[in-house]
């Protein structure tokens, strides 16, 4: 009976220990910041992960693609240790940070490792690269390889690449190049957001378009252009693409255009709900 | 003698027959089952105790779900499951993941918000959260994951105090406010702002009533369809309007990226154009088929 009482206070007191601790740990979840490390990285390290990539090997009709193989797995393995070795030789040669024998077989293959590692680091560089890269065969490898990471955010930042209103930086080519991956993405998702935008585009005109100026805007006696100035800035000559990005990215994006009625949001809202449930992106 | 030595060594051999009956572990542990059965279960109730209060111990949990944004896929499905599993403990852990205090990286956040808008119906605290992580987290990314995930379940607590962090006094956060609006564009917070737009005031002083030169409008109502001149008095007006500039009409400008004065009906304009009610075939209609008093832009 002794030994039963000691045994009850005991668990007692563990329990009031437990529970103040818990109690404690409400104000300190988690680890304190702390300073990450940055890696150097070599030439030798980069000419060693060229070598495995084995780019000289002639593939044999029939077998199955590089991807599959075992170094590619041992490489992909290697990418989660560390993942900057990999997409530093995504940046082709003459760019900012790039390796100079990074050539487009390598940056191809590269890209490829990167999603079959799916390692989210991995996101911003094959974002960067499925837009930027000058070769058409890296841009698809690289989208390939975000269509294997299953992440919704790399589909947001193509968007944003395809919408850009910074005309100046953000040139029709860039945006047609992000155009162009977000369909190969393949994701519809992208077709929503960006008539989402679409919305806020073209309600009620554009003050940058002398043709169709704002509908609506007040002016006189109560409000607050009580001397009816005019509004409008001057004609800057822009072109229908820099006036209308999201117009035109998704004319590019869906191949879809109403000559007449393209400005007006209404016709791409009906056509898209008729066509959502059975909308193919073309190639 | 040898009688007594007998009946002696015949206690003796009573006494070492009994010695085993008491050094017999059977019989003593048969003797005290109760006890131990009270020491096991004290001792299993503190060992399942412990192990419950290490895995719902919030420092742990947050161990764990660090792992929602892990660059390798298998930690995060590892991750996503621990969530599930831990469900009513989760949601305080997750809320502190999105703490600007936490350095947790940008996709372990990303995690956090995901995780929370899996699991509905969102608290009180949890909303209010969300609704900042929208508008104040530092990685851009978190705050549209937010967005959608407010977008997604339709909080209106959520979207409440997105709109309040919209009339706050730093622009920084009225700006970030808008567009968090924008990323959420749930038509019915635009109607609330637009509805807020209060209609301007003007008072108005007349002066005496001047007899004009020259007529205010001719019509065809004479004799034979000819056109009269019709005078009408002509009053000098002064006056002051108030009630011209509105927070409301300041943070739709900031959502819509146009300007439509501070009148409702140009945000009402806006506004049913935005959401697909009328189109260019509604309003060519419209232009063509107005009344000549209408196109005279006669009261």
């Amino acid at each position: 009976m002794r030994a039963v009482c000691t045994r009850a206070i005991s668990a007692i007191l563990f329990l009031a220990a437990m529970c103040a601790g818990a109690e404690e740990n409400e104000f300190r979840i988690g680890p304190k910041p702390g300073i990450s490390s940055l890696r150097e990285i070599s030439a030798e390290d980069f000419q060693a992960v060229i070598k495995r990539l084995s780019i000289q090997t002639i593939a044999k009709p029939g077998a199955e693609p590089w991807e599959n193989s075992a170094e590619a797995a041992a490489l992909s393995a290697q990418v989660h240790e560390n993942p900057e070795l990999f997409t530093r030789l995504l940046i082709p040669p003459g760019y900012p940070r790039a390796f100079s024998r990074s050539d487009k077989e390598v940056r191809a293959r590269v890209a490829a490792l990167l999603g079959r590692s799916r390692d989210l680091r991995a996101l911003q560089p094959l974002v960067d690269s499925a837009v930027y890269d000058p070769e058409d065969s890296v841009r698809l490898a690289c989208v390939k390889a975000l269509k294997l990471l299953e992440e919704p955010v790399a589909m947001r930042k193509l968007v944003d690449l395809a919408i850009a209103r910074d005309y100046r930086k953000y040139t029709w080519p860039v945006r047609k190049s992000a155009c162009t991956a977000l369909r190969r993405y393949g994701d519809a998702g992208a077709v929503e957001r960006i008539l989402r935008e679409l919305s806020y585009e073209l309600a009620g005109g554009n003050p940058l378009d002398q043709k169709n100026q704002l509908r609506g805007v007040s002016s006189g006696l109560g409000s607050d252009n009580a001397m009816g100035l005019p509004s409008a800035p001057p004609d800057l000559q822009l072109s229908e693409r820099d006036l209308y990005p999201v117009l035109s990215a998704m004319k590019e994006l869906t191949g879809m255009s109403f000559s007449k009625n393209e400005k007006d949001f209404k016709t791409w809202q009906l056509w898209w709900s008729k066509e959502s449930a059975k909308f193919k992106f073309q190639e | 003698m040898h009688q007594l030595l007998n009946s002696k060594s015949q206690i003796t051999k009573s006494k070492e027959k009994e010695k085993p009956k008491r050094t017999n572990p059977g019989c003593r542990a048969h003797s005290q089952f109760p006890v131990l059965c009270v020491w096991s279960f004290f001792g299993i109730w503190n060992l399942g105790f412990g192990i419950s209060l290490y895995a719902s111990d919030p420092n742990v949990l947050f161990e764990q779900f660090k792992d929602l944004g892990a660059p390798e896929p298998e930690k995060r499905k590892a991750a996503q499951q621990s969530v599930l599993q831990a469900r009513s403990e989760a949601v305080p852990v997750l809320l502190a993941m999105l703490s600007p205090k936490q350095a947790t990286d940008e996709f372990t956040r990303i995690g956090a918000v995901r995780a929370l808008a899996d699991a509905p119906p969102l608290t009180e605290q949890a909303a209010q959260t969300l609704a900042w992580t929208a508008v104040h987290d530092k990685y851009s990314e978190v705050r549209r994951e937010a967005c959608a995930a407010i977008r997604q379940l339709q909080d209106d607590r959520a979207i409440r105090e997105v709109l309040r962090y919209g009339f706050a006094q730093d622009k920084n956060v009225c700006l970030a406010a808008a567009w968090a609006l924008r990323e959420i564009d749930d038509p019915r917070a635009l109607a609330a702002l637009i509805r807020g737009i209060p209609t301007p005031s003007v008072t108005a002083n007349t002066s005496m009533p001047n007899q004009p030169l020259q007529p205010s409008y001719v019509l065809p109502v004479g004799p034979f369809g000819a056109r009269m001149p019709i005078f009408l008095p002509q009053v000098g007006v002064t006056g002051v309007a108030s009630d011209i500039g509105s927070p409301f009409t300041d943070l739709l400008k900031l959502v819509a990226g146009k300007d439509f004065g501070n009148l409702p009906v140009g945000w009402i304009n806006w506004y049913r154009e935005k959401i697909g009610d009328v189109g260019t075939a509604e309003r060519e209609a419209y232009r063509d088929h107005r009344s000549a008093r209408e196109r005279m832009n006669l009261p």
